[in-house]
């Protein structure tokens, strides 16, 4: 195995970790989104139930 | 839609924030808006979206990070075959694209090696996905025919992906890249006289 396949199977590992934390939390801002109740639990502000304020 | 009044996720929002499921909240409000202050001015940096609308693009979002990650991918396997040249061949490739050359110098037929079509398929969509919109033209078809690469796209049809084409394609590259760098240690090894 040549350093430079090394190299790629760790780059592609990396690129894929992130696919898999991108796509992940995409779906949860999502469930969140759709949800008032998880709105408001992860809400800055507790009385509005809106996100990142 | 997804119900979270039961499960682990449920029961961990009750432990934190008891009595969630009592609370009535305006669903006219919801809109997201980040901001920030910058030397004492509130700046918008997200636009004001409605929540429905932003459910709504879900898979649109998902579909784009589909494609950028299979873009990524391939662009990690052009890196690999850039690096073989530069290193083993003295040849600094600058063109974008390091199959052709690759070929040249090595001589390794790139679309006989394990799922060579299906990579080389991969190397063509993504230079579409970056340089077209994402959208097949007249140049990805003749270059399909030219190869006798079988395909069902038309031109003017979107690529788009989907989960399993990222596993596929995440696959296939590591298979492809392993059997093509056996072929190419044994050339480097008669190279150098192994």
């Amino acid at each position: 195995m040549t350093n430079e396949l090394k190299a790629l199977v760790g780059d592609l590992d990396s690129t894929f970790f992130r696919y898999a934390h991108i796509t992940g939390a995409i779906d949860l801002f999502m469930i969140v989104l759709e949800n008032p109740h998880l709105q408001l639990a992860v809400s800055k502000d507790k009385k509005s139930g809106m996100m990142g304020l | 839609m997804t119900s979270f009044k039961t499960g682990k996720y449920w029961e961990i929002l009750n432990m934190e924030a008891p009595g969630l499921s009592s609370l009535t909240i305006d669903r006219r409000k919801q809109q997201i808006h980040r901001s920030m202050l910058v030397d004492g001015e509130k700046v918008t940096w997200y636009p004001k979206l409605p929540v429905k609308k932003v459910l709504d693009e879900w898979g649109n979002l998902l579909g784009f990070i589909y494609g950028i990650i299979i873009s990524r991918m391939i662009g990690d396997l052009d890196f690999y075959l850039c690096s073989v040249l530069q290193n083993h061949f003295g040849h600094g490739e600058v063109s974008g694209s390091s199959w052709e050359p690759f070929i040249t110098r090595t001589r390794i037929e790139l679309l006989r090696r394990k799922h060579g079509e299906f990579i080389y398929m991969l190397f063509q969509e993504r230079h579409k996905i970056e340089h077209n919109k994402a959208r097949v033209d007249e140049r990805f078809v003749q270059r399909m025919f030219k190869e006798a690469i079988l395909h069902t796209y038309k031109i003017g049809d979107p690529i788009q992906k989907n989960h399993l084409d990222v596993l596929a394609t995440y696959q296939a590259i590591r298979e492809f890249a392993r059997d093509v760098d056996g072929k190419l240690s044994k050339l480097i090894g008669i190279q150098n006289g192994v």
